[in-house]
């Protein structure tokens, strides 16, 4: 597995490195956001729903491998 | 300071337990050896404490959620195009003053030097650079007063933002003079304290965050690493011991007691701790957190300098009476 920074820091790269590792990037925030708007959405109302039930949530239910 | 701080009885939970950060952190190893990452990373390995991380990224609010992308966008040029030409270096100390004048300009709050030391990179990290600038920069401290709520949680990235685009231009500047530079900042591989700490910035405190005079613990941290040679500064003492030593509001106003009145052991260290199993789950509730750096006396805008001074004076003066 790569870091952030193996994966985006680029030192002295080509036009085209910087232009791929720009598109890579996008994309990767892309998953990102997409994950925090549809995963995320769903694990925020079982969490709210956790809060005033007082019955915890099990972050391994939540979060698969 | 508002007080009314999320219940430590916490909505969520593991069913099976991760190994202890406390033991991964070397709780009680008498031994050196390098840090190992738990919660916060940059993605190259499998934490110990991953899951409960990324739990923390998709119930953090909208707006911190949203800045936290945009500063991953920005930092894409943290590394870059390096000159062709080498600028030559003939006095480092006027080269050192220069790029801090010029880290100061790009709106670091405060600037220091260190060599690379092993201290600062994580087990199996491998970071090839001669020479760290640390900055730091201010969180704005009416914001933090909100602190638990999204509204210190935007705060705290607006801060990271910031740092990375001084951290970025400073970095880029060095690189147009021909020099390897990359700017280290929010999640990256690296340990920003211990750079900070022998970049004569401040002192490792009771909370387990790095103190300075300028901003208390209301602040971040970001590194410039470059082969740029440059003098280094030494670290400082400003006599954070002596008031951590018996102040206690840290320790009292954390809700899980992850803070201890007492130093101890960690690999090889006799260092002030905070309890790892304690502090990081409450930190996910409470949308990162940041009580104890809040409440620090330390952290209250313009104190530092004079509460240093003071505190040395004492220092002194209880010298004088004992050898008297």
């Amino acid at each position: 597995m790569k870091s952030f920074e193996e994966q985006f820091y680029i030192e002295n790269p080509t036009r085209f490195e910087a232009l791929k590792r720009d598109l890579l990037l996008l994309l990767w925030l892309f998953r990102r956001a997409i994950m925090w708007a549809g995963k995320g959405l769903i694990i925020r109302l079982a969490y709210k729903k956790a809060k005033n039930t007082g019955k915890p949530l099990v972050i391994e239910d939540l979060i698969k491998d | 300071m508002k007080k009314d701080f999320p219940s430590p009885e916490l909505p969520f939970a593991y069913r099976d337990q991760p190994l202890s950060g406390n033991i991964i952190n070397g709780l009680g190893e008498t031994n050196k050896r390098a840090a190992t990452q738990i919660f916060h990373g940059s993605g190259a390995r499998e934490l110990e404490w991953s899951k409960l991380e990324l739990f923390f990224g998709l119930i953090n609010p909208f707006k911190v959620s949203w800045l936290n992308l945009v500063n991953r966008w920005m930092l894409r040029d943290a590394d870059g195009p390096i000159a062709k030409s080498k600028r030559k270096i003939t006095s480092q100390a006027d080269i050192t003053a220069e790029i801090k004048d010029l880290a100061l300009s790009f709106g670091a709050g405060s600037v220091g030097t260190s060599p690379l030391i092993k201290e600062a990179l994580y087990k199996g990290g491998e970071i090839n650079y001669a020479n760290a600038i640390v900055i730091l920069y201010p969180m704005d401290s009416d914001e933090m007063q909100h602190v638990t709520t999204g509204r210190a949680g935007t705060e705290t990235m607006r801060a990271y933002m910031e740092i990375s685009r001084t951290a970025i231009e400073l970095s880029k500047k060095i690189r147009a003079m021909g020099w390897r530079a990359r700017a280290y900042c929010e999640g990256a591989d690296l340990l920003h304290i211990p750079l900070a700490i022998n970049a004569g910035l401040g002192q490792l405190g009771k909370h387990g965050s790095l103190i300075c005079r300028e901003f208390g613990s209301s602040m971040r941290i970001a590194t410039i690493l470059t082969d740029l040679p440059l003098d280094h500064d030494r670290p400082i003492d400003i006599a954070v011991d002596d008031l951590c030593i018996g102040c206690r509001r840290c320790t009292i106003d954390c809700p899980v007691d992850a803070i201890s009145d007492e130093k101890h052991m960690v690999r090889g260290d006799d260092k002030w701790y905070v309890d790892f199993d304690k502090c990081v789950p409450y930190f996910t509730e409470a949308v990162g957190c940041g009580i104890c750096i809040e409440v620090c006396p330390w952290s209250k805008p313009d104190r530092g300098f004079s509460l240093s001074e003071k505190l040395l004076k004492k220092r002194e003066k209880n010298k004088l009476k004992e050898l008297i």
